[in-house]
């Protein structure tokens, strides 16, 4: 296999890598709840002052926030464009001993 | 707090940079290969490179599955060594801190510069790490073999040393043993071409001084042993050359026992500091240690002694098969069964063939770790793990010697017909 064609294989590779790794990026939910569980004195901390008012709201041991997801969208393109291009460079040469000082 | 089940951001990026890491190591290994075929037809050793990759990265997915084998990998010193290595990435280069630990905890270092270049990203691109460099400590070992007794020597090492079971668990520890195993090879290759060479040359002096600091950079109290290894090897090598191999080796034996028995009597008198702080570690209770040995005293001449050849028989003995107390101890039965194989092959193939003295610096080496590791074992577990750097080494005498057995096998074959 020639530079030029090794060169072309680690193109493509690497082209592959940053568009899977924008794939996922792109795919995950932009934001999603997360559960916390609650312990008991978070709870009497919680809703405590509710309680003792008689206005206790029907809630589960758990509370809900909703996260954004972090912005990385550039580390993980970045970061599949090389492990693409490295994936494809060591498939391409490893095997093959004309490119080695020796053998 | 409890995630919910989807694709997340610290996913993809471990999985990207776990992937980075791989392929890296991947083309390091193979120009290693490529590197070294000159000396000893490395080249044509990738299908047990290969496989040993496969089995490593099994053995760390297996590790991670069954956490009745795999708690080993997480709960002792590994922790300690991640916390060390986060501790030592969130400093800035300039830290004097890198230097120190880079001469007294080298093992740490190629971790910690992957958090500091790329930031956290998990255990796994860090165990991808120690299998590459312990799969580079297995081509350095064929290679000398290889020198030694040709390609088909070589190629024996490089199976036995990649898929020897207890060599592919360690592999994927964050631990020393991977580095401290480079350096070995590193020492061997160096030491071997001292044996075969009339006249000193700077390429393996070069070599032999990196895998000291390797060994000394991983263990400092091994490179005591590896250093006293090399002047045997240097001393030896002149000798056998005047008075011949028999009588030259028989010499050096017994100059050496004698010398090693003054040093024991001695050292009491002379490291007591030393010793005491050995005596303090080998009393330490250490947390995970569940295989312990016997109580021993080091700081008198008669304690040393008796530490030196009890505990030397324990690290070629134990752990005892018969002790199967949790998976991982059933599991390292495999492991101690075939060292055990790998001891009487070569003590039988010795034996009857003859030793050749291509083979007696690796002899040596191990002669002096087995020695240097018994004196600070603590638990069977340990000497477990210790012993893998054995296995390392005995691949080599183990690879020419099978393969002069099958050389003669084939002649007496061609022979008879």
């Amino acid at each position: 296999m020639t530079a030029a064609r090794t060169a072309r294989v680690v193109t493509i590779g690497a082209f592959a890598g940053l568009v899977i790794a924008l794939g996922f990026a792109f795919a995950m939910p932009t934001k999603y709840v997360t559960t916390t569980p609650l312990s008991a004195p978070s709870r009497v901390q919680l809703y405590g002052a509710l309680a003792q008012q008689n206005q206790r709201p029907h809630a589960g041991p758990t509370a809900t926030t909703v996260r954004e997801k972090s912005p990385r969208t550039e580390r993980d393109a970045l970061l599949g464009l090389i492990a693409g291009g490295l994936l494809a460079f060591a498939l391409v040469t490893t095997g093959r001993r004309e490119l080695g000082g020796s053998g | 707090m409890v995630d919910p089940p989807s694709m997340t951001d610290p996913w993809l990026f471990r999985a990207e940079v776990s992937l980075i890491v791989g392929a890296l190591v991947v083309i390091v290994l193979w120009r290693l290969m490529l590197g070294l075929d000159r000396r000893g037809f490395t080249a044509s050793y990738g299908l047990p490179v290969c496989a040993g990759f496969g089995l490593r990265l099994l053995a760390v997915a297996v590790a991670a599955a069954i956490p009745a084998i795999g708690h080993k990998l997480t709960t002792t010193d590994e922790a300690s060594f991640m916390a060390t290595t986060r501790a030592l990435a969130a400093l800035p280069l300039s830290s004097s801190k890198w230097l120190s630990m880079t001469v007294h905890w080298t093992e740490v270092i190629p971790w910690a510069l992957t958090y500091k270049v790329i930031g956290y990203c998990g255990s796994f691109p860090l165990r991808l790490e120690q299998i590459g460099l312990s799969l580079a400590a297995v081509i350095g070992i064929s290679a000398t073999a290889g020198k030694v007794g040709g390609r088909r020597a070589g190629l024996i090492a490089a199976w036995i040393a990649a898929v020897e079971p207890s060599s592919v668990y360690f592999s994927g520890l964050l631990h020393q043993e991977s580095l401290c195993m480079v350096g070995e090879a590193l020492l061997i290759a160096a030491l071997v071409d001292a044996w075969l060479r009339d006249r000193p040359a700077w390429r393996p002096v070069c070599v032999g001084l990196l895998g000291l600091g390797l060994i000394f950079g991983t263990r400092s109290y091994m490179a005591f042993f590896a250093a006293v290894a090399v002047v045997l090897v240097l001393i030896g090598a002149a000798v056998c050359r005047r008075v011949g191999l028999s009588r030259g080796l028989a010499g050096l034996t017994a100059v050496a026992v004698l010398v090693g028995f003054a040093g024991i009597l001695a050292a009491p008198h002379v490291v007591p500091g030393s010793l005491a702080n050995l005596q303090h570690q080998l009393n330490l209770p250490y947390p995970g240690a569940n295989l312990p040995l016997p109580h021993t005293t080091v700081t008198n001449s008669g304690g040393l002694l008796k530490t030196a050849v009890l505990r030397s028989i324990d690290l070629l003995l134990r752990p005892f098969p018969w002790q199967i107390g949790s998976a991982a101890q059933k599991a390292a039965v495999v492991g101690t069964l075939v060292w055990y194989l790998m001891v009487i092959v070569v003590l039988v193939l010795a034996v009857r063939q003859g030793l050749d003295g291509r083979l007696a610096p690796v002899l040596i080496l191990v002669a002096c770790e087995t020695v240097g590791f018994a004196l600070t074992l603590v638990d069977a577990g340990e000497g477990f793990r210790h012993r893998v750097n054995l296995v390392l080494l005995l691949a080599m005498p183990l690879g020419v010697l099978l393969d002069r057995w099958w050389r003669a096998r084939a002649q007496r074959r061609s022979v008879a017909t």
